[in-house]
């Protein structure tokens, strides 16, 4: 990291912008390794891409050792041409501190932080407290991940207390709950950088004073180097042009957007789980790795492929032989 | 209706304004008929609720004939108090025009109109045609209706080229799409009035102009006459009072939580809306129940319980209340006094 402590929010305010694109780990597809080729190849794609950040997210699979390998080769190979973020979601409170300091040692440049499972708030003073625990240990700036998944929700009040923290900066706001994330904007957006994930959500803060999206899937799956429509969608956005936003979200992006919810809604909404299967399939197919993932993960169908593989070419992001090259790529691996 | 066809457009701004609630006809009898005097009741109850207008939806499993006679109940019990909004929503083109022309007859301030299911546009200028033909047919008020019930959702730019039109002077936004009612705002905002029903999107468009909800259910469900939540959360908003907005916003939470979780099948898969479910959690909440013609889903045991539970755990009604005002509860329990609240 470049910063002090005391420059963190100065530091975010100017380098946290655009879209942070998610990166996950890849996997030999024989032994299920942790495929480090693969994984260069992944972010070397995305800065291609011009991304305002890469977003290291490990998967619960991964051994600590695992992890620690993903997170420094994903550091290393994404080499200063654009922020790196790391998101540190451990299984147990041990590894908490452990993984943030980690992430830090090997010059990450800021952490995503969600509470383990095991963490249970029994109101909101242990929430805080945790954080700011966690804060004092390290000096790298911490964005602070709301999401259900945490087992609670933090409130926007709570960001803003947070948000006095001076290495504090950042959100990433999967709170699926536009008026949680508008009252975050409000009561915390001059302290830290709120980042909104979701392109569905872009347009609604956009008037708000977005300038993040953090840990989005939509950087790398709505868009390939060929076509940016992501990246123009988001543009236009923050230039406030609307009409133009509204034209390329109508013609490119709400299709991609009906797909991905008609892919992933169920899971996020009945499994709460994030299936990874199908992410490394869509993404495979625009360029990136793709490959297999470790179980436990939501079987990846052959009808969930025909759908992700059909309706990307019907959009125009790929043609059918741009598809057939990349699955005939992703089997060649397989062989 | 007390404009002129060309004063339309400012009667709108000045008059369609604040929580507009909705109201659907209340049938009763073997075999089922409209219910006079109940849906009398309901109105007034609604009235008594402090809404500023209210959206007559009859849309479904009713004759031509009651359609008139529940609009014509309407458009007198809201005479001199509050602004009547009729729903237009007809099986066939012809109905269109005709219950246009007879909401402008029987006195209704303005109409809300979708076309009916046989209206397939192959084009946005099909769909501005349409409502161009009817709105030049009538001198009364016409608000658009995009929603994906009509089997296709009218572009905000359609909007904004349909607002040129005299006597085009809203639109209810029903799109569950908050982009699409951005750009509706920015769009349309300063020609014609823009109306949004459901709650959980007021404290994001307020700051865009938005003044009235234009036919909203949760009028009558998220409060009581002594718990008038919604009213509350809907003051702090104009007022700007973003802190108590928000606090209201969430102590809405439960309700909008079960409303979501009954509705939100039914809305998204079935497209449809569970009347049955509509008609017990107001009746819980001392409007008239009403069984509902098929067909129209909904209102199983767990349904039944999720509203029940939760309108006792916000303290709209108590264990007592919601025993007497069971749709199959005896008598005797209804008259005892209970309920009154």
């Amino acid at each position: 990291m470049e910063y002090t402590r005391k420059d963190a929010k100065a530091w975010a305010r100017e380098n946290l912008k655009g879209m942070v694109s998610g990166c996950n780990q890849v996997f030999t597809h024989d032994t299920l390794e942790l495929d480090e080729t693969a994984l260069r190849h992944d972010v070397n794609h995305l800065v291609g891409l011009e991304v305002g950040g890469i977003y290291f997210a490990g998967h619960v699979t991964l051994t600590p050792a695992e992890w620690r390998q993903f997170v420094k080769v994903g550091v290393a190979a994404t080499a200063g041409r654009t922020v790196t973020v790391v998101d540190i979601h451990p299984d147990s409170m041990s590894e908490f501190i452990p993984q943030a300091e980690y992430a830090q040692s090997v010059g990450a440049d800021l952490l995503n932080v969600i509470t383990p499972p095991s963490f249970r708030a029994s109101c909101e003073q242990d929430v805080f407290d945790i954080y700011k625990r966690l804060s004092q240990a390290v000096d790298i700036g911490i964005s602070l991940f709301i999401n259900p998944k945490a087992g609670y929700t933090m409130s926007p009040q709570m960001i803003a207390d947070l948000a006095e923290l001076d290495t504090i900066v950042a959100t990433k706001n999967s709170a699926y709950e536009t008026i949680h994330t508008l009252e975050t904007f409000r009561l915390a957006g001059h302290k830290l950088v709120v980042g909104v994930p979701g392109a569905q959500d872009w347009a609604v803060f956009a008037g708000h004073g977005l300038q993040l999206s953090m840990g989005t899937p939509h950087a790398r799956m709505f868009q390939t180097h060929e076509h940016r429509w992501a990246q123009e969608y988001w543009d236009f956005l923050m230039m406030h042009d609307w009409q133009r936003a509204w034209q390329i979200h109508e013609e490119r992006i709400r299709p991609l957007l009906d797909l991905f919810w008609r892919t992933f809604g169920p899971y996020f909404h009945q499994a709460q789980v994030y299936p990874l299967g199908h992410y490394k399939y869509w993404e495979g197919l625009l360029g990136m790795s793709g490959g297999p993932m470790r179980q436990p993960m939501p079987t990846l169908r052959s009808q969930d492929k025909h759908l992700i593989r059909n309706s990307l070419i019907r959009s125009g992001l790929i043609t059918s032989k741009q598809a057939e090259e990349a699955e005939r790529r992703m089997e060649l691996v397989l062989a | 209706m007390e404009y002129t066809k060309k004063d339309g457009k400012q009667w709108a701004r000045e008059h369609l304004k604040g929580i507009f609630g909705a109201s659907i006809p209340t049938y009763s009898g073997d075999p089922l008929a409209l219910d006079e005097k109940a849906c009398r009741q309901d109105l007034q109850r609604l009235i008594s609720l402090g809404v500023t207008g209210i959206y007559l939806a009859n849309s479904f499993n009713c004759t031509q004939e009651e359609w008139r006679r529940f609009m014509q109940i309407g458009v007198e019990e809201c005479a001199g108090k509050v602004v009547s909004l009729v729903l237009v929503h007809p099986d066939t083109i012809a109905g269109m025009f005709e219950q246009t022309s007879y909401a402008e007859q029987i006195g209704a301030d303005v109409v809300n109109l979708m076309t009916p299911p046989s209206f397939v546009p192959s084009s946005d200028e099909d769909i501005y045609d349409i409502h161009k033909k009817v709105a030049d047919s009538v001198n009364i008020g016409v608000t658009l209706y995009p929603a994906p019930k009509a089997g296709y959702v009218m572009s905000p730019h359609v909007i904004a080229r349909l607002a040129e039109i005299t006597n085009i002077v809203g639109s209810k936004q029903s799109p569950a799409d908050n982009v699409h009612n951005l750009q509706t705002f920015r769009l349309a905002g300063d020609k014609i009035v823009i109306g949004i029903p459901g709650e959980r999107d007021w404290p994001l468009l307020i700051e865009y102009g938005l003044q009235t909800t234009m036919g909203t259910p949760f009028a009558a469900m998220f409060q009581t006459l002594e718990n008038p939540w919604l009213q509350e959360y809907w003051d702090a908003l104009q007022a700007r009072n973003w802190s108590l907005a928000m606090e209201w916003y969430w102590r809405l939470a439960p309700l909008r939580e079960v409303f979501w979780r009954v509705n939100g099948f039914y809305f998204s898969q079935v497209g449809t809306y569970p009347f049955k479910i509509w008609k017990y959690w107001m009746g819980m909440l001392g409007f008239n129940h009403s069984s509902i013609r098929q067909p129209v889903p909904g209102l199983s045991k767990t349904e039944k319980e999720l509203v029940r539970s939760v309108l006792i755990r916000v303290g709209f009604i108590d264990e007592a209340t919601a025993a007497a005002r069971e749709p199959d509860a005896p008598v005797a329990a209804k008259l005892s006094g209970v309920g009154s609240k």
